[in-house]
């Protein structure tokens, strides 16, 4: 917890690059993320349509 | 309308600005409803930040500019939006003639019945905010090229929107980026001008085609008068084209 | 001969290879602006330590040295600079001379018949995300090492800047994030174009796909900008400053093209109306280019990285590499967005319910 606070507020040089890494590092993941799980829901719903609609 | 026979389009361009000023002629309130807009926003100003007349020399080049955005942003609203219900623009998309014209003369008469008004308010108002006297000449050419600029801009949106039940919102959010760099240029030339640094040459009616030199070729702020110009010449030529596919697609 | 020409390809690829060289010239010489060397090398006793980018104030369009005191030592800084008259009209002859190459291969391009056939498929929505299935794990892993790399050597490899020290080091995400978000867009206008003049689907999919890319790429360069501003220059934000005004303007430009797509019910639509809007708003571009030059501001201008480049090598290096590794990036998200839309659109297609029914 002390290294935690020491690398994102201290306020040296560093501190600005950790915290400019890590909010690209969240938007990235992000925009990966989220049109995947997107595209898995897409998928499940057109086969829980089929399903319903064979049964 | 223009009979079918008639496919001149210069005549269909009269036609639709005479058609448009005659309604604005009919419904003077329509006219009437943006200059008190544009008073009551500029009122607003002096009352919420400050009376004192320095402060309001600074900052009124902004006040003005930020007004008249968005005294025409809501005027906008009436450019297509009256002709859309009552199918006139259905009507005027199957004419004979190119819709880059018929939109580039509503935009006209829209213009010439919210944006010329403003400009005939905005000196008085500028007086009230204690302009610098040098200033007058640039704020007057930033408006004459700026607010055409304004109409020509917002009709692309409002075309996008027009047949959209919650467009009013939108529409904001689509122009309002759009009018930033004319602000921004706008308000940096009258700046500029205002600045004590140059030398302003005051327009002298016996030497004006000095005076008009000088305001666009040595002139600090006529890097910013140069790029609106251009800016403006970009919306004349472009802008009707888009309008008139925008209003296809809204159309649709 | 005239008849195997395909007009429509070569419209297409013309489009494309133009995108490349927009991509591309900055990259060789800066397309906007005088390639100005501003004063770096800065000598501090006998220790010669490389500046990275230096600021407005330096620039003296000659060369010259200056000599300074700084903590009672006296620091000679010499200035080397091009006159930038002659360097626009290189830039100038350059620019035509890739537009020329470009337009040659557009041309063969327009007559071979394998590339005809290959962008004909594409056009096929199955094709595509058949295709792109195939390609996504690879652009992955290679974006993924070359960002692994680059980061790294960035951080660790590289040498501390002489005036700014290791804030930096902010730069290997924040040049690159702000140089894509500019080229999103041009890609997205070059797909709005496609699609409003041919109403091909793909294209339509791609202009759609990219907004909220854009917007998110926007929002990286805005935000380690404002981080790197508020170590180096000491604030935030900064109204003043025109090229952070005029990229802001360009993500609420996104952020509006997000909002009329959503707004309008029908996709083919909305995809016309939003095609329309982006290219219309495209006028913002030029003025995120010339901003800095044109009002005074703290925004330091561009360097030239490749080449005859005043960065240290080792300091460039791992920039380069994260401008690949930023590209790759791109069309993996990219390509990932695409896949779902062209599920959606075409969910009610048989290939899409077997791919469902597998899933």
């Amino acid at each position: 917890m002390n290294t935690l606070t020491e690398i994102f507020f201290s306020g040296s040089h560093w501190t600005y690059v950790w915290w400019a890494y890590a909010i690209t590092f969240i938007i990235v993941a992000a925009s990966i993320i989220i049109p995947t799980v997107r595209r898995k829901k897409t998928l499940a719903q057109i086969k829980r349509k089929i399903e319903k609609g064979q049964q | 309308m223009t009979p079918k026979t008639n496919k001149n389009g210069l005549t269909a361009f009269l036609a639709i600005i005479r058609r448009d000023l005659l309604l604005a002629y009919r419904y003077r309130a329509e006219v009437i409803n943006p200059i008190l807009y544009f008073i009551i926003i500029v009122s607003l100003y002096p009352l919420a930040i400050s009376p004192d007349p320095k402060v309001l020399t600074k900052i009124a080049p902004g006040i003005i500019w930020v007004a008249a955005l968005l005294a025409s942003l809501l005027s906008l609203d009436n450019l297509f939006r009256s002709d859309y219900e009552d199918g006139t623009l259905e009507q005027m998309l199957m004419s004979p003639h190119p819709t880059g014209i018929l939109v580039l003369a509503k935009i006209v008469a829209h213009w010439i019945t919210t944006g010329l008004p403003l400009l005939l308010v905005a000196p008085v108002l500028a007086y009230t905010l204690h302009l610098d006297p040098k200033a007058y000449s640039v704020l007057m050419i930033t408006l004459i090229i700026g607010t055409p600029i304004l109409s020509f801009v917002g009709a692309i949106g409002i075309a996008l929107t027009v047949g959209l039940r919650r467009g009013g919102m939108l529409l904001s959010i689509l122009v309002l980026p759009l009018f930033l760099p004319i602000l921004v240029l706008s308000s940096v030339a009258i700046q500029l001008a205002a600045s004590p640094r140059p030398a302003i040459a005051p327009i002298i009616p016996g030497a004006w085609f000095d005076s008009v030199v000088y305001l666009t070729t040595q002139a600090p702020y006529s890097a910013a008068i140069y790029t609106l110009s251009a800016l403006l010449i970009l919306a004349i030529t472009l802008a009707p084209l888009a309008t008139a596919a925008a209003l296809r697609i809204s159309l649709r | 001969m005239f008849s195997s020409f395909n007009f429509k390809y070569f419209i297409i690829s013309a489009a494309i290879l133009l995108l490349l060289a927009l991509v591309y010239a900055p990259h060789s010489q800066p397309l906007y602006g005088d390639p100005l060397k501003t004063g770096t090398q800065t000598k501090v006793g006998v220790q010669t330590e490389y500046g990275l980018i230096g600021t407005d104030k330096f620039r003296i369009y000659k060369s010259q040295k200056l000599e300074f005191k700084y903590k009672n030592m006296v620091v000679t800084e010499k200035i080397n600079t091009t006159a930038p008259t002659t360097g626009s009209l290189f830039l100038l002859t350059n620019w035509l001379y890739q537009l020329f190459f470009f337009l040659i291969t557009a041309i063969a391009i327009g007559y071979s018949k394998p590339i005809s056939n290959f962008i004909k498929k594409t056009g096929s929505l199955k094709y595509t995300y058949n295709l792109s299935g195939k390609f996504i794990p690879w652009i992955a892993i290679l974006a993924l090492l070359l960002a692994t790399i680059g980061i790294v050597d960035g951080l660790a490899f590289a040498p501390t800047d002489a005036k700014q020290k290791d804030s930096f080091r902010i730069i290997y995400i924040h040049v690159p994030a702000a140089m894509l978000c500019i080229q999103a867009y041009i890609v997205m206008s070059i797909a709005s174009a496609i699609a409003l003049i041919w109403r091909i689907k793909i294209a339509e999919i791609v202009a759609m796909s990219i907004a909220p890319l854009g917007a998110a790429i926007t929002a990286i360069a805005l935000i380690t900008g404002s981080l790197w501003g508020a170590r180096t220059w000491g604030t935030w934000w900064e109204w003043k400053d025109p090229r952070m005004v005029s990229v802001l303007i360009l993500f609420f430009i996104y952020l509006g093209i997000m909002g009329l797509n959503s707004a309008i019910e029908d996709k083919r639509t909305a995809a016309s109306a939003t095609g329309i809007f982006t290219l219309s708003a495209f006028v913002i571009i030029p003025f995120i280019y010339v901003s800095v030059k044109m009002f005074n501001s703290l925004h330091q201008g561009s360097t030239q990285v490749i080449g005859s480049s005043d960065m240290h090598p080792d300091m460039a290096r791992p920039l380069i590499v994260m401008f690949f590794a930023t590209m790759l990036y791109f069309t993996f998200a990219l390509l990932i967005r695409i896949r779902g839309e062209i599920l959606i659109r075409d969910r009610k297609t048989q290939w899409v319910k077997d791919i469902a029914l597998r899933s």
